[in-house]
């Protein structure tokens, strides 16, 4: 007994140490990080400030108004992934013949590098050369090519279609797992008792899936709210700062601004808005059908 | 028993793995090596330069890490490495706005007592203030880099018109030979990024305005100069350019340009390069003009351009400043314009050149003017660069962009020396 559970930790080590020095170290070395001043006022040289960097970041609209922007494309990105996603994994599901080429195909876009993606998008949205513009001249849905990225309303829109687009894949994949482990006797009892398509999908899909759609949706829900390769590529945060986000934010603070307490303030700041914002998603979906 | 040979199995395993990831060191080789993290370097002519620089000093080798063509994306490798002090690299291969940040992080090693003052006079002032920090040099110039105008002559000379001197005459040419549909008036770069706050500066140089003047730190943008270059550029959205100049960079404006889209073009010289190549559609019927200026002022040239400074704490720092002699010499500087198409720094390369191009370019890059040298200053361009963008994208009237711009620079430049 004793000496099993030796063995285990033994064999557990790599991995603890592994997470101690890509996990532990970082996540700590930001917190003492983010009490103090070190950039070119300091000459790169940390200098104890307190909780002055959290006051800063509290009086900083700047910052506030990329938060609230970031979650305003997490909730659309996610919530029209979710949709997209659920359809297109009970429509593979419930299709017999080529579900495997079905699935590699869809798995296309999540597997390309995002930033050779975003470069894509700019062409495909540019008023002059663009295939979008193109496409909708040719429908009629307009007269004159529009500079998709040259708005700030319709830039954001592109970019929640570009992010849609890539993802959704990933989380029809995880839908698609998730249905495959509904027994079908459920199925095919709810059918005896005379329960419609819409009943059956309201009472057993639904509820049995639920664990899934948590599990994907806090997943995806915390990666675009860190969203920054698309961003950063397509727009830069522009027109007129309309779709800078926090991480583009943060990532000016450190690397352009060389400002490293205040963006590891930055950075724990979100970090703090993230698990809040996982909260939420567990009360509103993962409080009943929990996975054990 | 079999425990321990399975542990003995693991520990081979781990030392075998950390061997190969130590990074062997090319230093022992032969000599010393000097490591710069440069462009992709295409065309091999960095590569030629530096086997030539090898042969004439048989005790130094250039190690050549070709990075990615963005210059943020090489900024970012060289401040991380710079921050750790992991000594990655001997030379700085820097791009002009980086030089106030690294100088005031004190990662640069002072130049200006190594630089025979008898050499700066060959080279175009501006190339030289732009490697300049608070009256030190960290940096020095391989090439001259500026926006000018480029225009197609053939439409031009059908109508017998000469190139616009001023603003007022760019915009009654572009009206008058711009095609609805078919052929845009001026095309330039408004995206929000760098080239939004060179291109911005051009027009508030040549209507006579000033950003941040570098030594009193004095911030000019809601002067009424400044509104009227802001204005020119917004009324020329949707009239004399395309809607969607506010989303373009360099290569969307060119590549319009090029296939007859515009009449006019601001951009770098690396397009008049291209009109060398015979493949290049329309290469014999475009001109190159200085940008223009309002009645009576200087037009402006925003100073771009790449050069070599050296990490202070390098051990090589002898054979660095060797190295950077040599790629600045006339002999490299011509080599590099003639297989890169660098723009050289030095003034009697165009003096010796018969090439019409090179002194139009020449003549229009005379008046290049660097962007002020402050630690700050990607804050201040980021800030300049957003409400710009909110102007022409129509979020902002450009009094008021200019009067919030203004407000968040001075706020920045507070209290900083």
């Amino acid at each position: 007994m004793k000496r099993s559970s030796r063995a285990a930790w033994w064999l557990l080590s790599p991995m603890l140490a592994m997470v101690a020095v890509f996990a532990v170290y970082p996540v700590g070395r930001m917190l003492v990080l983010s009490l103090f001043a070190q950039n070119l006022e300091t000459n790169l040289l940390p200098v104890f400030s307190g909780f002055d960097n959290f006051l800063r970041v509290a009086g900083d609209g700047h910052f506030w108004q990329t938060v609230s922007r970031t979650l305003l494309f997490a909730g659309l990105a996610v919530g029209s992934e979710l949709a997209l996603g659920l359809a297109s994994a009970l429509a593979i599901h419930h299709s017999a013949v080529g579900r495997g080429l079905a699935r590699t195909v869809a798995l296309v876009p999540w597997v390309l590098p995002t930033s050779a993606l975003a470069l894509a998008w700019i062409w495909i949205f540019n008023d002059q050369f663009g295939v979008f513009n193109d496409l909708l001249q040719r429908l009629g849905v307009l007269r004159e090519p529009f500079p998709w990225l040259g708005r700030p309303r319709a830039a954001f829109f592109a970019l929640v279609m570009a992010d849609v687009w890539k993802t959704t894949p990933f989380m029809m994949l995880l839908l698609l797992a998730g249905l495959q482990t509904i027994p079908a006797q459920l199925y095919e009892a709810a059918a005896i008792d005379g329960g419609s398509r819409w009943q059956r999908f309201r009472s057993i899909t639904l509820p049995l899936l639920r664990p899934t759609i948590f599990v994907a949706v806090v997943f995806r829900a915390l990666q675009s709210f860190g969203i920054f390769d698309l961003v950063y590529v397509m727009t830069g945060g522009g027109p007129g700062g309309a779709t800078e986000t926090v991480a583009l934010y943060t990532y000016r603070n450190f690397m352009r601004y060389l400002d490293f307490g205040y963006g590891a303030a930055l950075l724990v700041t979100g970090s703090v808005l993230l698990m809040v914002l996982t909260g939420a998603i567990w009360l509103a979906l993962g409080r009943e059908g929990r996975p054990a | 028993m079999n425990d321990l040979r399975g542990w003995l199995k693991l520990g081979c395993g781990v030392a075998l793995a950390l061997a190969a990831c130590q990074r062997h060191s090319p230093r022992d080789v032969r000599g010393l090596e000097l490591r710069v993290l440069m462009e992709p370097d295409g065309r091999g002519a960095w590569r030629e330069l530096f086997a030539e620089f090898e042969r004439r000093n048989p005790d130094v080798r250039v190690a050549m890490i070709e990075g990615p063509a963005a210059a943020d994306a090489r900024e970012d490798m060289y401040i991380h490495s710079l921050l750790a002090g992991s000594g990655d690299y001997d030379l700085v291969y820097a791009d002009v706005v980086w030089i106030p940040k690294f100088a005031a992080a004190g990662w640069l090693e002072d130049l200006t007592d190594r630089w025979p003052q008898a050499e700066w006079k060959d080279f175009v002032p501006a190339t030289i203030e732009g490697g300049t920090y608070k009256g030190r040099i960290y940096r020095v110039p391989t090439q001259l880099n500026g926006g000018v105008l480029y225009y197609r002559k053939d439409l031009l000379e059908g109508i017998g018109a000469a190139p616009p001197g001023t603003f007022g005459e760019l915009e009654a040419l572009a009206k008058r030979l711009q095609v609805p549909g078919q052929r845009s008036g001026f095309v330039w770069q408004g995206r929000q990024y760098e080239g939004l706050t060179c291109n911005f500066l051009e027009v508030l140089g040549g209507f006579g305005g000033v950003w941040i003047r570098e030594n009193t730190r004095e911030v000019g943008l809601d002067r009424p100069e400044a509104e009227r270059a802001l204005t020119f550029l917004c009324r020329s959205v949707g009239t004399i350019s395309p809607p969607g100049v506010t989303t373009y960079a360099e290569e969307e404006s060119r590549l319009l340009f090029l296939s007859g889209g515009a009449v006019f073009l601001r951009n770098w010289p690396y397009v008049s390069n291209l009109l060398a190549d015979p493949e290049t559609p329309r290469a014999g019927e475009i001109g190159i003009a200085p940008m223009p200026a309002e009645e009576g002022r200087q037009p402006a040239a925003t100073f771009g351009g790449a050069g070599f400074s050296i990490v202070r704490t390098s051990p090589n720092r002898e054979a660095a400043w060797r190295l950077i002699e040599f790629v600045s010499s006339p002999f490299a500087v011509e080599f590099l314009n003639a297989r890169a198409g660098l723009q050289p720094p030095r003034k009697s390369f165009y003096a010796g050149s018969g090439d019409p191009r090179q002194k139009a370019l020449f003549e229009a890059l005379q008046y290049t003017v660097p962007r002020p040298a402050l630690p700050q200053y990607a804050q201040a361009s980021d800030i300049l660069q957003r409400y710009v963008s909110a102007a022409l994208t129509g979020q902002l009237a450009p009094g008021e962009a200019l009067r919030r711009a203004a407000a968040e620079t001075r706020a920045l430049l507070k209290g900083t020396p």
